[in-house]
């Protein structure tokens, strides 16, 4: 725990000191509360400080967030949230950066990002607020709906498979990869303390029932189908996690699947205690070498 | 005695045409020569036929001549090809061993055809039958009487990292070149070059000053996807952008890198990012973005002819209106079209100037031909001391950042339109970015006062930018009748034209336009009003800066505007131009 911190008249020491620049407006009941208020949870635990964070959220309701949490907040296009985070990250590496992303928004429109930013490890923690459908477009299925839901888009029953963002994440290469489900908030907690204190791109995949536009996956849905990987799992074994996440007696397995360190991009990019990030006027000299090349 | 020749090398891709125009651009430029490249590559690696034109020239030269005065052709198809391209006493070298296929249909009058063993010579006197071309090079050299000492510093050059023994038989190769004229081999015609001072000058490719002129202005952020004709800056800025502690990322598509650069300049640096057509198609949305969250961000934007695929080693300007209208919304931008290679320089480092000082996306605009060629500059031009680095109203620590909250207004609407560039990081405060309309802490709301305001702030920066970006440029006698208007590559061409044009005792008005956008209204107006004729030369089908012009003068002025166009995919002859105002003004 680190010390407390002070912004302005504003000291950082509970959960309610994260509130954001709006209250949330998600629909009474939805997923999405309960995953903003751990976060808040574990940022007061974690002594998270706000001016040196940023939250980067998409389109969608998930996208909203960024408003909802007291650091600094941007507000990507649809699916492009790991791309501005990305470049946060290379621009500024001492910065937490928080990515809060649908699973439309990061499975499907952004699916190509979530691969690239898993390959590169950078140190990013992406919360999925994996609902399995479009909300705030008013109900069309998502790269995460079951095969044969119903929706306004699929009148007759999705003919599409659903996507596993945990499968994709461990195959890509993300060095933190674990699912929560928001009616569980203790181990939704505690995996996100976790994720949060992972240098690395964490991923986090939350089942966040649509209250709204989902009647299928329901609170009650998935406290019948989720199961918590066993207690002994062993996070560093890549093949294990693979196998849970393949196969899990039919439930969807809940925690940690993979957890291993490894170098992130930024560490292997950038050379960022040299002093010509600040000083721009180093440029010049190396042009004056570049026109002496060039004139040979 | 010669002071301008072109020599054109064709084969096909793998015959070495390319390292031997090169080398002989080297060579060029060593004994004091102003140097063009003029590449004509297929979409492809090796088989298709290709072909690399060199001119040089004792004065400074930005485009081709009219026509070959060499063509060094490794195969048959290459002479048909290039055939129109020649003119009376040009001189085609070409394979003895493709003597008999030289058919009558391929002998234009007054070209003078040499067949030389040059693969026999190869094969059998060093052994590598690909040495060909450095025996063609030696055989150029001794025509143009370009000394040994020259020669053989141009090939250890080229050839120094193959290793010793390949530098030394590629020396024997141009000596054995040399030999055959020495001999008066088949009667090789006399084509001295005059000798010129032997001046320090530079010799790069267009993509080359942009990245220099990048590096220059402090910029340490490129997120890029490979694309023709832009990689050169990614692969450039790959190697020299992490030397600065900055990082050149190649990303996983167009979309994801012009969203990286936008992060990237959030968090404090200069960003940029680079592609051609297609890729700054699917940049479109983000650039709406970057106009909507006022993110300073310069995109390089090399054009290639389309649409679609198009030619993609080809060169045209058919984006112009695009570029100025890409994107969703309403938002201020500044489009800037270098025409010279100081310019590509030093306009890098105002495009990322303007983008600090006015936080709006900056367009840098080349085409094929200026970012793939090389030219020569005066050294003592390309000075890095002289390149400004302004950065607006950025804000690194958080003093005077209006704020209040906990928030900083990032937002502010100030007088000017322009807010304080808050980043994040600063210790007083936190605040938002969305491509939703925001208030003054840069979080989003649909209320009706704030949206006005907020168009009405970014707004107000266009009269700002309109005196701030770099005026057009006059060259010519301001005072004649006849005008020429015209931006970016045709700028060679052009002053060639302009040339032959004032040898004949007929002055003509050259308007160069480096912005492009805002569209220089006021100037174009009174360029108009002033003459008699104004040629739009230009490089696509539909005249698009002619429509800029068009628009921006009143009717009774239309009828003076004539287009002078060219969409072929290859850069303009001075001849193309001249032929076409000749017959207009011929006709007054």
């Amino acid at each position: 725990m680190s010390d407390k911190i002070k912004i302005e008249e504003k000291i950082m020491k509970s959960p309610k000191d994260y509130d954001g620049y709006k209250k949330p407006t998600w629909c009474p009941g939805c997923g999405d509360y309960s995953i903003l208020a751990s976060l808040k949870r574990i940022s007061a635990k974690l002594g998270i400080d706000p001016t040196q964070t940023v939250v980067v959220s998409g389109i969608g309701c998930s996208g909203k967030s960024y408003a909802f949490y007291y650091a600094n907040g941007v507000h990507t296009l649809h699916g492009r949230v790991l791309p501005i985070a990305t470049g946060i990250k290379l621009g500024n590496p001492e910065l937490k950066v928080i990515a809060i992303s649908g699973d439309g928004d990061a499975l499907a429109i952004g699916g190509n990002h979530f691969i690239h930013t898993a390959r590169r490890n950078v140190d990013i923690t992406l919360i999925i607020m994996d609902n399995q459908i479009y909300g705030l477009t008013k109900g069309q299925f998502s790269p995460t709906s079951l095969h044969g839901f119903v929706t306004g888009s699929s009148p007759y029953g999705s003919k599409e498979f659903p996507v596993d963002p945990i499968v994709i994440a461990l195959s890509a290469g993300a060095s933190f990869v674990a699912r929560a489900f928001s009616g569980e908030p203790k181990s939704l907690s505690d995996i996100l303390e976790k994720a949060l204190k992972h240098k690395g791109f964490a991923v986090v995949d939350v089942l966040s029932p649509c209250v709204t536009y989902n009647k299928v996956n329901t609170y009650d849905w998935y406290r019948n189908n989720i199961a918590f990987l066993p207690d002994g799992h062993d996070a560093t074994d890549i093949k294990k996690a693979f196998s849970y996440a393949i196969d899990f007696n039919g439930k969807i397995p809940l925690g940690i699947f993979y957890k291993k360190e490894r170098p992130t991009y930024e560490e292997l990019m950038l050379d960022s205690k040299n002093p010509c990030r600040e000083d721009l006027f180093c440029g010049k000299e190396r042009v004056f070498e570049l026109i002496e090349e060039y004139s040979k | 005695m010669k002071n301008d020749v072109q020599v054109r090398i064709a084969g096909i891709a793998g015959d070495g045409s390319f390292i031997t125009g090169e080398v002989l651009a080297s060579a060029f430029k060593k004994i004091g020569y102003y140097v063009v490249t003029i590449k004509d590559f297929p979409s492809n690696i090796r088989g298709l036929p290709s072909n690399y034109s060199i001119r040089g020239s004792l004065k400074p030269v930005y485009g081709r001549k009219d026509f070959d005065d060499f063509l060094i052709a490794f195969d048959i198809p290459s002479i048909k090809t290039h055939l129109k391209e020649l003119d009376k006493g040009s001189v085609v070298i070409f394979d003895a061993r493709d003597e008999s296929s030289l058919t009558p249909e391929l002998k234009k009058e007054g070209v003078f055809y040499f067949p030389v063993p040059l693969r026999e010579i190869a094969r059998k006197e060093l052994g590598l039958e690909l040495i060909k071309n450095m025996v063609a090079f030696g055989i150029l050299s001794e025509i143009f009487n370009i000394e040994e000492e020259i020669t053989s510093y141009v090939i250890a050059k080229h050839f120094q990292r193959k290793g010793e023994k390949i530098v030394e038989l590629n020396k024997k190769a141009v000596l054995k070149g040399r030999e055959l004229v020495k001999k008066g081999y088949n009667g090789f015609p006399e084509f001295k070059l005059e000798k010129a001072q032997d001046k320090k000058r530079i010799l790069a490719m267009g993509n080359e000053f942009i990245s220099m002129g990048a590096i220059a202005a402090g910029c340490r952020f490129l997120a890029a996807y490979p694309i023709t004709p832009a990689s050169e800056v990614l692969e450039f800025l790959s190697r020299e952008i992490p030397k600065f502690g900055g990082v050149a990322v190649q990303a996983e598509d167009e979309i994801s890198a012009i969203n990286m650069a936008i992060g990237a300049s959030y968090a404090g640096l200069r960003a940029m990012t680079s592609s051609s057509g297609p890729g700054v198609a699917l940049k479109t949305e983000a650039i709406s973005y970057a106009g909507m969250t006022e993110t300073p961000l310069v995109i390089y934007y090399s054009m290639r002819i389309g649409p679609s695929t198009g030619l993609p080693t080809k060169t045209g300007q058919e984006d112009l209106l695009f570029i100025i209208f890409a994107g969703h919304g309403e938002f201020p931008r500044i489009v800037l079209m270098p025409g010279t290679p100081e310019e590509l320089f030093y306009l890098t480092g105002e495009a990322f100037n303007l983008a600090d000082e006015f936080q709006v996306p900056v367009f840098l605009v080349t085409d094929q031909f200026l970012a793939q060629n090389k030219f020569t500059v005066d050294r003592e031009k390309i000075d890095p001391q002289k390149v400004e680095i302004r950065r607006g109203k950025l804000v690194l620590n958080g003093d005077n950042v209006p704020k209040k909250d906990g928030y900083l207004l990032r937002y502010k609407i100030e007088e000017d339109g322009i807010s304080p560039r808050v980043t994040p990081g600063i210790k007083e405060g936190v605040f938002g970015m969305t491509g939703f309309e925001h208030d003054e802490a840069g979080y989003g709301t649909e209320d009706e006062d704030i949206r006005k305001k907020m168009v009405e702030k970014r707004m107000k920066k266009i009269p700002q930018i309109i005196k701030s970006v770099p005026k057009p440029l006059y060259y010519g006698k301001n005072e004649s009748k006849i005008g020429i208007i015209s931006s970016g590559s045709t700028f060679g061409p052009i002053m060639e034209v302009m040339e032959r044009f004032e040898e004949k005792g007929v002055d003509i008005s050259f308007m160069r336009l480096v912005t492009l956008w805002p569209f220089p209204q006021d100037e174009v107006r009174r360029f108009v009003e002033d003459k008699k004729v104004v040629f739009i030369v230009e490089q696509n089908y539909k005249g698009q800066i002619r429509f800029l012009v068009e628009n921006a003068i009143i009717d009774v002025h239309k009828n003076k505007i004539r287009g002078i166009t060219k969409y072929s995919g290859r850069p303009f002859k001075p001849v193309e131009i001249e032929e076409k105002i000749k017959k207009e003004i011929g006709n007054e």
